[in-house]
């Protein structure tokens, strides 16, 4: 009986190991991404606050919320993930307006668009290609969906568009919190299970 | 890896105006059939009752996968946080314009701190 105990005793012992490690590399990302969120919605406040000192006190906030037209264009699916006898939560972003989203990916080159190195035909394809796309890809989205920033005005403040791709950006940043905090939940189940196992091992 | 549920859910927010202007402006923003916001703005007047309830109200409903709550109004309903243990709606904890954010403060964080409490090594 002696003889036996140290092979599953040893198993047992290395899975936990291996979760503490995997645990504390997990909390390790957490951590990280907190502060890449942190991070990036900072600088999304900052270009809000110089938004609102372009456009004045009152013009960014909630009294121009669009509530008739208001419609998610992000949204998340929830996927379960099988992992050994463990059923985790993965999150995971869809756009549906992803045509609408390109032209605000990049804060930082929106501001000039070609206006001097490239010639006047290039700018002019570039511009019709972008038409074409968005026109083929969603037409009725584009008829159902109304870009938020038009909450505020139709020519808006370089400012206020930065500020939108930041906070596009925070929302990727927290789709992948919500996963490492689903893991390491799961984790931690994981750790009390093979505690009690090493128990029960113990105890035999 | 399966779809639980091919429907995309929502994203929540109950913030700060600025940090609800935010991530509407990215495109979470979103009213139900019952005219029903995702997003609740806090402002220095609103009652805590209020807060706890929208936050209620948010994990009942089943459209809505994730729930960012800004930390420092997270900590005036501790309580109903703490008491959520549910892995849908996922309860996210951000910064806000005013305080950075505090890991020693967030409820996963903390419970996962307490997987090593002497307890477990008795």
């Amino acid at each position: 009986m002696s003889e036996k105990k140290p092979s599953t005793m040893d198993a047992v012992n290395k899975r936990l190991d291996e979760v503490l490690v995997e645990f504390f590399e997990c909390v390790g990302e957490l951590y990280q991404e907190q502060a890449d969120l942190e991070n990036i919605m900072k600088s999304g406040f900052l270009m809000m606050s110089r938004a609102r000192y372009n456009m004045g006190a009152k013009s960014v906030g909630v009294s121009q919320y669009d509530e008739n037209n208001m419609k998610a264009s992000k949204l998340v699916l929830v996927t379960d993930k099988d992992d050994d006898d463990y059923v985790d939560k993965m999150f995971e972003l869809v756009n549906t307006n992803s045509c609408l989203d390109k032209s605000l990916i990049d804060p930082v080159s929106e501001g000039l668009r070609q206006r001097k190195s490239g010639g006047k035909d290039n700018v002019e394809t570039i511009g019709s290609e972008n038409v074409e796309q968005s026109t083929q890809n969603n037409s009725n989205n584009t008829k159902n969906y109304k870009d938020p920033i038009k909450w505020f005005g139709v020519l808006v403040p370089q400012s206020l568009r930065q500020s939108q791709a930041y906070f596009k950006q925070a929302t990727d940043s927290v789709i992948k919190v919500s996963n490492l905090k689903s893991k390491v939940i799961h984790l931690k189940a994981q750790y009390k299970t093979l505690k009690k196992e090493k128990q029960l091992v113990t105890t035999q | 890896m399966a779809h639980s549920a091919q429907k995309g859910r929502l994203i929540a927010v109950i913030g700060d105006e600025d940090t609800c202007t935010g991530f509407l402006l990215g495109g979470i923003g979103e009213l139900n059939k019952k005219r029903e916001p995702n997003f609740l703005v806090v402002n220095k007047n609103t009652p805590r009752h209020d807060i706890e309830e929208a936050f209620r109200g948010f994990l009942k409903r089943d459209d809505i996968a994730i729930v960012l709550i800004n930390q420092t109004i997270a900590e005036e309903i501790r309580y109903a946080i703490d008491s959520h243990d549910q892995p849908i709606p996922a309860v996210i904890e951000i910064p806000s314009k005013d305080a950075p954010y505090d890991a020693s403060k967030d409820s996963i964080l903390r419970r996962a701190k307490g997987m090593f409490s002497a307890e477990d090594f008795r």
